[in-house]
C-alpha cells in the first residue's frame, strides 16, 4: 500500500480547514437552533413567555428553531461528512478547500440571514422551507460550489472502486440541489396553484429526509460501523437493495389519507410510505450481522455508541413511519404530537446522533489531537441519547393520547389540551437534556480547535512545555 | 467496478420518477383547476382586500403550527361531529391560497370553517370574540395554552372627556388595563379578523357533497344552508291528477 | 490507549478502509417486497380512486360520487344546454320563453318543474298536439318527437334527453330535480308501441 497511502496527511491536510469549519458552525447551530426550540416548548407551558416581543412568537420561533437546525447543522454537518468521506473514500484531496471554505461561510450568511426573515415575518409557510425567498440565492449557490467542488473530487479519485457508502454521498450530492431548488422555485418564487402546493411541499420534505439527510446518515453508518469493528460490511448486495429502494420510494411518503386531495395521492404516497420498511430492514439487517453480536465494543467505543444508536433511531423510525400511514392509525395520529416526536426521531435520534459520532471520529484525525475531554465526550452521548429518548416517547405518548381524545367529540377541546400538557412536559426536559448536552459538545469542539490552533501556531513553541498530554478514549 | 455513469443514471431516473409522480402529474391533474360555479356563486369566492393582508399575517406569525385548516371525511377523524365543517375539505377550496397553510397539528382547533362557526353581524360579539381571544386568550379560553398577541392592538391614552374609540376592546377583571387608557386593535388584527370570517367552505362541490344529514332531509345543494329547511317550492308542486288544467304555481 | 497525539500514518488500521462483504441479499426480504408490492396494487386499486382528480376519500369511484350528487353537476346542465340550444331553442326560445300563442315558455312551466317528470320525458320522445294551457295561456300547436327511430331517425339518445330536461328544470328560475338517464329508458321502453303525438289529457294522466 505504496504511494495512496502516503498521500493521507495531503487528503486530510485539503479537507482540514472547510470540514473543520463545518463542523464548527453546524454544533454552533444547532445550540442556537436547540435554544429556540427550548422557548418554543416552554412557550406551551407559559404562553405569556416572551409574548411581548412579535420576533419571538411561538408562531415564528418554532420554524426558526427547525430551520437553523436543518440549515444551519444538519446540511452544513452532511456537507462536512460528505466531503471527508469523499476524499477519504477516493483517496483524493479536495479540490480547492479556499472555495470551498468560502462557500462555507456563505451558506451560514444565508442561513443567518433566513432566520433573521423568519423571525421577522416573511416565513414562506412552507414546511422546512420557511426561510425566505432572499435566502434562497445564497444557499443555492454556496452548495452549488461545494457540490461541484466535491464532485470534482469524487471525479478525480484515485480509488477507482466504490465503496458503499460513496454511492450514498454522490446520489445524495446530486438529489440535494434537486430537491432544494425545485421546492423554492415551485413554492416560493413561482408558486404552483392550490393544493399543489402542499404535494410540492410534502415531496420536498420526504425528500429531504429520506433521500438528503437519509443517504448521508446511511452513508456515515455503512462507513464508521465496519470501519470501527474492524470488519467488512455484511453484505454490497444488501446494500445495494436498500440504496435502490430508498432512492425509489423515499420521496413519496409524507401525505395522509383524508387529505384534501384526490385520493389516489394520499394512497400511492401510503403505498411508498409501507415499501420503505423493506430499506429499513436491510440496513439493520446488514448492520446487525457486521456487528455480529459483537455488543461490549458499545462500551468500549463512544463513536461506534452514536452510529448504533442512530441506527437503530433510523430503522424504528422507518418501521412507526410505516405503522403510521396506514388508515385506523392515521385517524388517531395525524393531528397529533406523534408526529412530530417521529420528526424529532428521525433528524435527531437518526441524523444528529449518527453526525455526533462521524464528528467524535473525524475531528482528531483532522486536528491530529485527541479530544480534549472524554468525559464531556460520554456526558454528551448519555445525555443526548436520553433526551432524545424523553423527547420521543413523551410525543409519541401524548399524541396518542390527544389522537384518541381528538376522535371523541364529546370531550371538549380544551380537555383534549389538558391531556397532552404532562406529556410537553417530558418533551421540554428532553430538549433542555439535548441542549446542555450540545453545549458541553460545543465546548468540547471549541476547545479542540483551540488546542489545534495552539499547536500548530509559530508561537508554540512557549506553550510546548506547559501542554498537558491530551486524554484519551473517546474514539479507541 | 466503475458504474459510475449507471449510477448516475440510476440516482436521476429514481428522483424523476418521484417527481414525475408526484410533482408533475398532480400538477398536470389538477394544477388548472379554476373557479368553479357551485350553484350561481362563484367558488372559491374572492378575498376581499382586508381578508388577503389577515392571510399574511396569519402567515407571517405561523398560526398553521397549531391550527389545522383541513376537515377530514367522516371516519377518519370527529371533525364533521365536532361541527368543524359540514363536509370534507377537497382541493378547490384552497385554489386562491398562496401559500397553502393546511397545518400538521391540532394544538389549537381547525379553522377551516370558523367563519362560519363565528360569522360576523351587526352586533360585532364575535368580532369582539376575536380580538379578545387575540389579545389574551385566556380571556375568552381558559386554560389555553395559545401565545397572546399584544404586538397586534396599541394602548392608547384616553383623552378627558373625549369618548373611548367604538374598537376598544371591553375587558373586565384582571386583565382590565390602567383608568384612561384602552385597547385598540391595530390594522393587522383587523385584517386577520377579517381573514378568518373569511374562512368558510361548506359550499358543495360535486366532489364533495353534503352528506344528507346536514341537509335536514331535503337534498338541496343551495348555498349556505346549513340548517334550515330551504326547501325548492317547486318540488312541492302537485300537479291534480284529474283535471284537464294544471292548477296556478 | 496511548497519550500522544495520533500519527496517521503509523497505524495500518487506519489506512485500511472498510470492504463490504459478499453475502447475498436473503430471499424473504425479496419476498417482502414483492408481498408488499402487491398489497400496494391491491390498496391502490381499492383507495386509489381510480386515479381521477374529482373522486376523494369517502368515494371509491367517480360512479359513486356522481351517484352522490343530487345535483348531477355542471356537466349534465352543459350538456344539455347546448342540445337545447340546436334542438328547442328554435321554437322555445333561447330565453325559454317561447313564443306567444304559438310555442309555450319553459321557464316557470308548471309542466316542466312539476312533479312528474314522466309527462315531459314522454312529450319529448313522442312529441305534443293539441291544446294545452300553459302558465294561463292556451296554445295549440304541435311539437315533432325526438324518440330514435334507426335507422333513418337519429332523435335523441336517452341521456341527451336526460340532459337537456334536467338543463330546462334548471334554468331561468326553474328549480327542480335533474332528469336521470335511467327514467328516460324506462318510460321510452313503457311507450315504445305509440307512434302518435300526446295530447294534454293524456298526459295528465301519467303520475310518474
Amino acid at each position: 500500500m505504496g504511494g495512496a497511502d502516503s498521500l493521507l496527511p495531503q487528503i486530510e491536510a485539503s479537507c482540514r480547514i472547510p470540514v473543520l469549519v463545518f463542523f464548527t458552525c453546524g454544533v454552533a447551530w444547532l445550540l442556537f437552533s436547540l435554544a429556540f426550540g427550548l422557548v418554543a416548548s416552554l412557550k406551551l407551558h407559559f404562553p405569556d413567555f416572551l409574548a411581548q416581543c412579535p420576533w419571538l412568537t411561538y408562531g415564528r420561533v418554532r420554524p426558526a428553531f427547525l430551520n437553523m437546525f436543518l440549515y444551519g447543522f444538519a446540511s452544513q454537518v452532511a456537507l462536512g461528512v460528505a466531503i471527508w468521506l469523499t476524499c477519504r473514500l477516493g483517496r483524493a484531496p479536495l479540490i480547492s478547500p479556499v472555495a470551498v471554505t468560502c462557500a462555507g461561510l456563505f451558506w451560514n450568511v444565508g442561513v443567518k440571514l433566513g432566520v433573521y426573515g423568519i423571525l421577522r415575518g416573511d416565513s414562506t409557510g412552507f414546511s422546512w422551507l420557511e426561510m425566505p425567498r432572499y435566502a434562497f440565492p445564497i444557499l443555492f449557490c454556496s452548495y452549488a460550489l461545494i457540490g461541484v467542488l466535491t464532485l470534482i473530487t469524487f471525479h478525480e479519485r484515485r480509488e477507482r472502486q466504490l465503496y458503499v457508502s460513496l454511492w450514498y454521498v454522490v446520489a445524495a450530492l446530486f438529489w440535494f440541489p434537486w430537491i432544494y431548488s425545485a421546492g423554492n422555485l415551485m413554492l416560493v418564487f413561482w408558486p404552483v396553484r392550490g393544493v399543489v402546493q402542499v404535494v410540492v411541499n410534502t415531496w420536498f420534505t420526504s425528500s429531504l429526509k429520506e433521500l438528503w439527510f437519509g443517504s448521508i446518515g446511511v452513508a456515515a453508518i455503512f462507513y464508521f460501523l465496519p470501519k470501527l469493528l474492524e470488519r467488512p460490511l455484511y453484505s454490497r448486495y444488501l446494500a445495494l437493495y436498500s440504496f435502490w429502494l430508498v432512492a425509489l420510494f423515499g420521496s413519496w411518503g409524507g401525505i395522509f389519507i383524508g387529505a384534501p386531495l384526490p385520493k389516489w395521492i394520499p394512497a400511492v404516497s401510503t403505498m411508498a410510505s409501507v415499501l420503505m420498511v423493506v430499506p429499513v430492514i436491510a440496513v439493520a439487517m446488514n448492520c446487525y450481522f457486521t456487528l455480529g453480536g459483537e455488543f461490549k465494543r458499545l462500551s468500549q467505543n463512544s463513536v461506534l455508541r452514536f452510529i448504533v444508536f442512530g441506527l437503530a433511531a433510523y430503522v424504528f423510525a422507518g418501521l412507526l413511519g410505516a405503522l403510521n400511514v396506514l388508515a385506523p392509525v392515521s385517524a388517531i395520529l395525524r393531528f397529533t404530537y406523534f408526529q412530530d416526536g417521529l420528526v424529532i426521531l428521525n433528524l435527531f435520534g437518526f441524523f444528529a446522533m449518527v453526525m455526533f459520532g462521524a464528528i467524535y471520529y473525524i475531528v482528531p484525525r483532522l486536528t491530529e489531537q485527541e479530544w480534549p475531554s472524554a468525559s464531556l465526550a460520554k456526558l454528551h452521548f448519555w445525555a443526548s441519547a436520553s433526551g432524545i429518548l424523553l423527547c420521543v416517547v413523551s410525543l409519541i405518548a401524548g399524541g396518542v393520547q390527544q389522537g384518541f381524545a381528538l376522535n371523541e367529540s364529546a370531550v371538549p377541546f380544551l380537555d383534549v389540551l389538558k391531556i397532552t400538557l404532562p406529556y410537553l412536559t417530558g418533551c421540554t426536559l428532553g430538549l433542555i437534556l439535548l441542549a446542555l448536552a450540545s453545549a458541553g459538545f460545543l465546548c468540547n469542539l471549541l476547545w479542540a480547535l483551540a488546542r489545534y490552533a495552539c499547536a500548530t501556531c509559530p508561537c508554540s513553541e512557549r506553550f510546548a512545555s506547559n501542554a498537558k498530554p491530551a486524554i484519551t478514549g473517546v474514539t479507541r | 467496478m466503475n458504474h459510475g455513469p449507471l449510477i448516475f443514471l440510476g440516482i436521476l431516473f429514481t428522483l424523476a420518477l418521484s417527481w414525475c409522480g408526484l410533482v408533475f402529474a398532480p400538477q398536470i391533474q389538477f394544477g388548472r383547476q379554476e373557479v368553479v360555479n357551485a350553484k350561481g356563486q362563484l367558488y372559491p369566492p374572492n378575498r376581499p382586500g382586508l381578508a388577503q393582508q389577515g392571510g399574511e399575517v396569519y402567515r407571517a406569525n405561523g398560526c398553521q403550527y397549531c391550527h389545522s385548516q383541513q376537515v377530514q371525511p367522516k371516519g377518519l377523524g370527529a371533525d364533521l361531529e365536532r361541527g368543524w365543517g359540514k363536509r370534507y375539505s377537497v382541493a378547490q377550496d384552497y385554489l386562491r391560497d398562496v401559500p397553502v397553510m393546511w397545518g400538521n397539528l391540532r394544538i389549537g382547533p381547525d379553522l377551516t370553517n370558523v367563519g362560519l362557526r363565528r360569522p360576523d353581524d351587526e352586533t360585532h360579539t364575535n368580532r369582539v370574540w376575536h380580538f379578545q381571544h387575540l389579545y389574551r386568550p385566556q380571556i375568552t379560553s381558559p386554560g389555553s395554552i395559545m401565545p397572546p398577541y399584544p404586538f397586534l392592538f396599541e394602548k392608547r391614552q384616553v383623552r378627558r372627556g373625549q369618548p373611548a374609540s367604538p374598537d376598544a376592546l371591553p375587558l373586565i377583571g384582571q386583565y382590565k388595563t390602567e383608568l384612561s387608557y384602552e385597547i385598540v386593535p391595530t390594522s393587522a388584527a383587523r385584517a386577520l379578523v377579517a381573514y378568518l370570517f373569511s374562512l368558510q367552505s361548506d359550499t358543495p362541490l360535486f366532489e364533495a357533497p353534503i352528506p344528507s344529514e346536514f341537509t335536514s332531509g331535503v337534498d338541496t345543494n343551495a348555498p349556505g344552508a346549513m340548517s334550515t329547511n330551504a326547501v325548492s317550492p317547486a318540488l312541492t308542486n302537485a300537479v291534480a291528477p284529474a283535471s284537464t288544467s294544471p292548477p296556478k304555481q | 490507549m496511548s497519550s500522544k497525539p495520533i500519527d496517521p500514518n503509523a497505524e495500518m488500521s487506519e489506512e485500511r478502509e472498510p470492504i463490504a462483504g459478499f453475502a447475498t441479499v436473503p430471499i424473504w426480504l425479496i419476498v417482502l417486497l414483492g408481498v408488499l408490492g402487491y398489497w400496494g396494487q391491491l390498496h391502490l386499486d381499492k383507495f386509489g380512486g381510480e386515479f381521477d382528480p374529482r373522486v376523494y376519500g369517502p368515494f371509491a369511484s367517480l360512479k359513486e360520487v356522481q351517484k352522490a350528487n343530487p345535483d348531477v353537476g355542471v356537466d349534465m346542465v352543459a350538456k344539455g344546454r347546448e342540445i337545447y340550444s340546436t334542438s328547442c331553442a328554435p321554437c322555445h326560445q333561447f330565453s325559454g320563453q317561447g313564443l306567444p300563442g304559438q310555442f309555450p315558455p319553459l321557464s316557470g312551466s308548471e309542466w316542466v318543474v312539476g312533479d312528474h317528470p314522466g309527462r315531459i320525458i314522454r312529450i319529448v320522445l313522442d312529441g305534443l298536439q293539441g291544446p294545452i294551457e300553459v302558465k294561463g295561456q292556451q296554445f295549440n300547436n304541435v311539437m315533432v318527437p325526438w324518440r330514435p327511430r334507426p335507422p333513418d331517425v337519429p332523435g335523441l339518445k336517452d341521456d341527451e334527453i336526460a340532459a337537456v330536461l334536467t338543463f330546462v328544470r334548471q334554468e331561468w328560475g326553474n328549480k327542480a330535480p335533474p332528469v336521470k338517464p335511467e327514467d328516460v329508458k324506462a318510460i321510452r321502453e313503457k311507450t315504445k308501441e305509440r307512434t302518435q303525438q300526446w295530447t294534454a289529457n293524456e298526459l295528465l294522466k301519467e303520475n310518474e
